[in-house]
């Protein structure tokens, strides 16, 4: 009885030191969903949306844009503009400006900052704007008037039908840390609404430059051809337009690093079906028909693997297939001494494309 | 000195009226004490005096079944013949046909069985009396205990009459080995009480125990199991029993079963059992009348219970007041859309419908049976939704304390279902200061008291203390075994002490 | 069920938590030292080395059955000598236990309550702890075991699922092994074996001594897979150049967190309330044995109220000592010195019973 007497006073006692700094109500806080980060001549121009939270509601924004050295000093100064407290915890998205990502430096210290926030929500989704982040930010969005929820729930989606590489944050850092590169989400002001299609290359934080939808798919089956989503193939063949669909896709790789030769084989082998074709026709009947079908589906998606890959190779010089990371893997002590040139060593690699096509399905399914 | 005192030192004298005298002295003032001179044998030169308590005997049997038999039986002559033989040993024997009766020597010995409800019959010139067993008084018939109640399952539940609960049990453990032994508890009301056990599967060290603290127990009256209950657990200050209790026949003849003691008292219809643990508190007999499949999920359900009895209020505010990024940002914007126009802190709102869920049950319970439930039921609706339109409450904290008392109903054991319910405060105290670090320290600081605590030498949250040496125990916690594997004899009740392992 | 010692299976879960506790917290150490992700293999050196020594040591903690190591070096060892060796027990065992708070400190401060002061955090840790540590070494005992069930299996459960979209080729390259790295990351390896040092106080509470034999070498196995584990997990997420930056490994591996389903969003809060009551655990454990380690050299009849002279002297070291991303570069030496003698220390008292056992056999 004593025991818990003395126990009951110590810790009363010490409840009565604290004064519950942390404790701020879930309503008194002010809720950064989005935020926009351009760059301006000497500072970088935040645009924030933080959803009303008065009854009734939720689906009203306040979109606000602010110009500051960081984000310290964004929150500082948001903190005596409003009556709430500013809150990043709950944030979904960091849009980066274009302009910002052209700066290495810039997003250096604004990544670092990222990091060393300690109450940030940890699943902070990032992608990158093409133009304007403030123009993303302030897009209305008919059916779904939060765009930090909006960007939010379009980049779960895309990562996990395997349309994008990275989509949160950590993610992008983590791929930055590993090989130096990483292959940023897009997004656009479409119509009233935004998309995203495209990829940005970043390497070494800097942008260089942006894949096209289609390099995007053929970038995510060459790194992740198991879970690759690949958009229809559409060909014509003898005037008649096919829409083939891809339903398995199997790939090897082997990459071999012959003391300044680079060489990456790609053996793919792909299961395709016929998506749609001409009612009625039985063409599909014919295996000399099908076998030129084969061709122009391989025809078509080679054009664009080999540009993406020359793309890669010689325009942006980077190297986001992650061979650097397999040869350091599998292949160190012949990297270990390519180190330093990996970056000609890349430009100047023997990557092939071997595919293989299977049509495995041709007929109706009723 | 007082004559009461002096009772104990007075034997019975040979002189009838003398013995008359001194009991009227005693039962001065108390007009139930029936005092009943009779001449009888067949001269009808031997005077009896019969006293008994009015309402707590049956008549008829002594009439019947000794007055009668004495009235024309009893031959002074062949007394006279035989001198040797006591007057009193030879009515006993040949006058009187009442199963149970026995003699006494002293005057207190007299007045405790009287009070117990048994005849005294004292005979002229006879230095003992004899007890004749008389005990019947109005009995409440046997029910199903109404805190107790099950789907499926026997209907019968303990009565006030130790006796009759006795019987009961002995009618599920048709075994020799099943000992009772009974005891007086209590200076004023000389409660019996009676220890069952069986003999070879008892834990001796627990039974020693037991008999121990009921033998130490210095009391003035008991009226309830819950004052034994508290004169003999280990620790009162604990919130949470350490002595199991029920109503029911077939519990208490399961924890026999196991190697527990049970001790029932008289005058309450609840039977306590020893040693208890957290794990038995969250058994039910129900587990063991259902199918298995059904029985396991029913179980993993009470556990699922356990922390939203204890936690779930706590939570709330610990994630209204210092982690709302916990919640998905849709629950967490709702949450605090909700919040926007109610003027009480997160930790107010939890405590304050708290309170109210703890008035309107302690309500329902003083309300008559008919009408409490549905009171019970529309006061908690209308209170709800009445504080929630004007604005006092979020229509959140209501789900949650409503979910809160649905799980405490979840709990089988009420007394322990009390304890989590006083527990939650603590940590709607801590969340608020703390938030789930708070939770975090609650929990800790839970454990160890837990941990620390025993109920009669076996530690409270055996077997998860010794998972691995009593791994067999762990089949009858969160699932059921099946009947055929049934743990009838938990291995933590089989360790003797001197051979701890 | 009615001794105040604890079962042999209680040990061992004491030893295997203490463990953890600082096989997470030294992880670090761990990632940065060797290059590449082989640093399990510096893990079975350690537990190699460990399991080779722990044979004469468990002979002589058998022949000196209620005598805890410095009971032990008072009897094998000049006086003088077994008292240096007590207040070293005793001042290392406080020193791990304030950087063990401090460091879970700073994590709580930093996820949970960023700005409520180190300090207050520390003297409520403190205080739980004490209240335990006060009861005895059963109580502790079942502390243990019902953490290691609610809290550690469910902690475990959750990293696991960390592994949702781990890359398991960041395992590779083994080969060429940085076998120097490798051989400099074996002290703090061995040093991430705490319990090691803990069951020379503990084996003599156990009832049945016996045993203590098998336990000591389960401890060693399962610690060194769990410590293989853990390692493991951490490589297959982030890859061994991100993790070298990593100062809370398992914090970092927490957000990362994906059950399928699952609607909290922040899993590394989750995750720290049960490693709060791990890390409490072995706190407790701590403080019981470094109370233990007074009792032996003061020669007192009770233990329980030497916590009151360790709360302020864990609280000032606490708050005194900087942070762990601010100690690691410093940590070298002292590092080198304190494995060095915790796992020098046994063995010689070991090597010297075995002498004097020879002595005496030769005399008579």
């Amino acid at each position: 009885m004593k025991n818990i007497k003395i126990l009951f006073i110590t810790l009363t006692a010490s409840l009565m030191l604290v004064g519950c700094w942390d404790s701020v109500e879930i309503n008194k806080r002010e809720y950064l969903y989005a935020l926009g980060i351009d760059k301006n001549t000497d500072n970088l121009t935040f645009t924030a949306e933080i959803p009303k939270i008065n009854e009734g509601s939720e689906e009203q924004r306040i979109v606000y844009t602010k110009e500051s050295a960081d984000f310290a000093e964004f929150y500082a100064v948001s903190y005596l503009h409003s009556e709430k407290a500013i809150s990043d915890r709950l944030m979904q998205v960091i849009v980066l400006g274009e302009d910002v990502v052209r700066e290495s430096e810039t997003v250096k210290r604004i990544f670092d900052e990222i990091q060393r926030s300690p109450q940030i929500n940890r699943r902070v989704k990032i992608c990158i704007a093409k133009g304007k982040a403030q123009d993303i930010i302030n897009t209305e969005i008919p059916g779904n008037p939060i765009v930090g929820r909006f960007l939010s729930d379009m980049l779960v989606k895309l990562k996990r039908e395997n349309y994008q590489d990275i989509y949160t944050f950590d993610e992008a850092i983590l791929d930055i840390g590993k090989t130096g590169n990483a292959l940023i989400p897009v997004v656009e002001v479409n119509d009233k609404s935004l998309m995203i299609e495209r990829a940005a290359i970043i390497k070494e934080y800097e942008l260089k430059g942006f894949l096209e939808p289609e390099e995007v798919a053929t970038v995510m089956v060459l790194l992740n051809p198991d879970k690759a989503k690949i958009p229809n193939i559409n060909i014509n063949v003898e005037g008649t337009n096919v829409s083939l669909g891809v339903v398995d896709l199997s790939m090897t790789k082997d990459f071999n690093l012959n003391s300044d030769k680079l060489t990456a084989d790609y053996y793919a082998t792909m299961y395709i079906y016929i998506n749609s074709f001409i009612t009625g026709s039985n063409k599909l009947e014919d295996q000399s028909y099908l076998n030129k079908i084969k061709d122009e589906a391989k025809k078509s998606f080679m054009a664009v693997a080999e540009k993406t890959v020359d793309k890669l190779q010689h325009t942006y010089k980077t190297d986001i297939l992650r061979i650097k990371d397999n040869l350091y893997k599998y292949h160190k002590q012949d990297y270990e001494k390519v180190m330093d040139k990996y970056d000609e060593i890349f430009e100047g690699a023997d990557i092939n494309i071997h595919l293989d096509l299977k049509i495995k399905s041709t007929g109706l399914v009723k | 000195m007082n004559i009461y005192q002096e009772l104990k030192d007075l034997n019975v004298d040979n002189n009838l009226k003398k013995n008359e005298g001194i009991l009227k002295e005693v039962f001065k003032d108390a007009n139930d004490i029936i005092f009943r001179n009779l001449n009888v044998g067949q001269n009808k030169k031997i005077n009896i005096l019969l006293v008994y308590v009015d309402g707590m005997t049956t008549k008829d049997s002594i009439s019947e079944y000794a007055v009668q038999n004495m009235m024309g039986s009893v031959i002074l002559e062949e007394f006279e013949k035989n001198p040797e033989k006591e007057l009193q040993n030879v009515i006993m024997q040949t006058s009187i046909s009442i199963t149970e009766a026995g003699t006494l020597q002293t005057i207190q010995e007299c007045v405790d069985k009287m009070l117990s409800g048994e005849t005294i019959l004292f005979i002229d010139t006879c230095s003992k009396a004899i007890w004749l067993s008389s005990r019947g008084w109005p009995l409440r018939g046997i029910q199903e205990p109404a805190a107790e109640t099950l789907i499926r399952g026997a209907r019968d539940g303990f009565i006030e009459t130790m006796k009759i609960n006795i019987t009961l049990i002995r009618r599920r453990i048709r075994d020799p080995r099943l000992k009772i032994k009974y005891m007086v508890v209590g200076d004023r009301s000389k409660t019996d009480i009676a220890v069952l056990y069986i003999e070879d599967i008892v834990n001796k060290t627990v039974l020693e125990a037991v008999e121990k603290r009921l033998k130490n127990i210095e009391i003035e009256a008991v009226l309830e199991s819950s004052y034994i209950e508290e004169m003999i657990e280990d620790d009162i200050y604990s919130p949470f029993p350490q002595v199991e209790n029920t109503e029911r026949p077939d519990a208490a003849a399961s924890a026999l079963l196991e190697g527990r003691v049970v001790i029932a008292v008289d005058n309450t219809p609840t039977v306590l059992m020893a040693p208890a643990t957290f794990v038995s508190f969250m058994q039910s007999s129900e587990d063991y009348y259902e199918r298995w499949l059904l029985a396991c999920l029913i179980r993993a359900i009470r556990y699922i219970a356990l922390p939203i009895v204890m936690l779930l209020p706590a939570l709330y505010v610990a994630v209204a007041q210092f982690h709302p990024n916990l919640l998905p940002s849709q629950l967490a914007l709702y949450v605090a859309a909700s919040r926007a126009n109610v003027p009480f802190p997160p930790y107010f709102e939890a405590l304050l419908m708290e309170l109210v869920m703890e008035l309107v049950r302690e309500a329902s319970l003083r309300i008559t049976t008919p009408v409490g439930s549905t009171i019970g039921l529309v006061s908690g609706l209308v209170i709800g939704s009445a504080v929630v339109e004007a604005g006092l409450i979020t229509p959140i904290a209501v789900i949650i304390v409503a979910l809160t008392s649905l799980s405490s109903f979840a709990i089988p054991s009420y007394n322990f279902s009390t304890s989590l319910r006083m527990i939650r405060f603590f940590f709607i105290l801590f969340a608020s200061i703390f938030g789930l670090f708070g939770i975090s320290v609650g929990l800790c600081i839970l454990i160890i008291h837990l941990c620390t605590l025993k109920s009669f030498g076996v530690p409270y949250l055996t077997p998860l203390t010794h998972f691995i040496e009593r791994r067999e125990d762990l089949k009858d916690t969160i699932i059921r075994p099946k009947i055929s594997n049934l743990v009838r004899k938990p291995k933590y009740l089989q360790v003797e002490k001197g051979k701890g392992k | 069920m009615f001794d105040e010692n604890i079962t042999p299976y209680q040990n061992l879960t004491m030893l295997i938590l203490v463990s953890f506790a600082f096989q997470s917290m030294l992880m670090p150490l761990l990632l940065s030292e060797v290059d590449g992700p082989v640093g399990w293999i510096t893990v079975i050196i350690a537990a190699f080395i460990l399991y080779m020594s722990i044979k004469p040591i468990n002979k002589m903690l058998l022949k000196y059955r209620e005598d805890t190591l410095i009971g032990i070096s008072d009897k094998l060892f000049p006086k003088f000598f077994a008292k240096i060796i007590g207040v070293y027990y005793i001042l290392m065992l406080l020193t791990a236990n304030s950087i063990l708070m401090k460091d879970f400190a700073e994590q709580i401060k930093l996820m949970m309550l960023f700005k409520t002061p180190i300090s207050s955090i520390i003297i409520v840790i403190l205080l739980t702890a004490s209240y335990a540590t006060k009861k005895g070494i059963k109580t502790i005992a079942n502390i243990a075991s019902v953490t290691l069930l609610t809290a550690f299996i469910p902690y475990l459960l959750l990293i696991i699922f960390s592994t949702y979209y781990a890359d398991y080729s960041n395992l590779f390259p083994i080969y060429p092994i940085d076998t120097e790295g490798v051989l400099k990351s074996v002290p703090g390896a061995l040093l991430g074996f705490f319990g090691f040092s803990i069951l020379m106080f503990s084996n003599c509470k156990v009832t049945v001594k016996e045993k203590n034999t098998i336990i000591n070498k389960k401890f060693i196995i399962i610690s060194m897979l769990l410590y293989i584990a853990s390692y493991i997990v951490i490589i297959v997420k982030f890859g061994i150049k991100e993790s070298v930056h990593l100062v809370w490994p398992f914090l970092s591996v927490m957000k990362f967190v994906n059950i399928p389903g699952f609607f909290f969003e922040s899993t590394e809060i989750i995750g720290l309330c049960f490693q709060f009551i791990i890390t409490f655990s072995c706190i407790c454990i701590i403080a019981y044995f470094t109370n233990l380690a007074m009792q032996e050299i003061l020669k007192t009849r009770e233990n329980g109220y030497f916590v009151y002279i360790q709360l302020p002297i864990l609280f000032v070291l606490s708050a005194l000592l900087p942070g762990m991303y601010m100690m690691f570069p410093y940590i070298q030496w002292p590092l080198l010195v304190l494995s060095g003698l915790n796992f020098l220390i046994p063995l010689v008292a070991a090597l010297a019973d075995k002498r004097k056992h020879k002595a005496g056999g030769n005399i008579s």
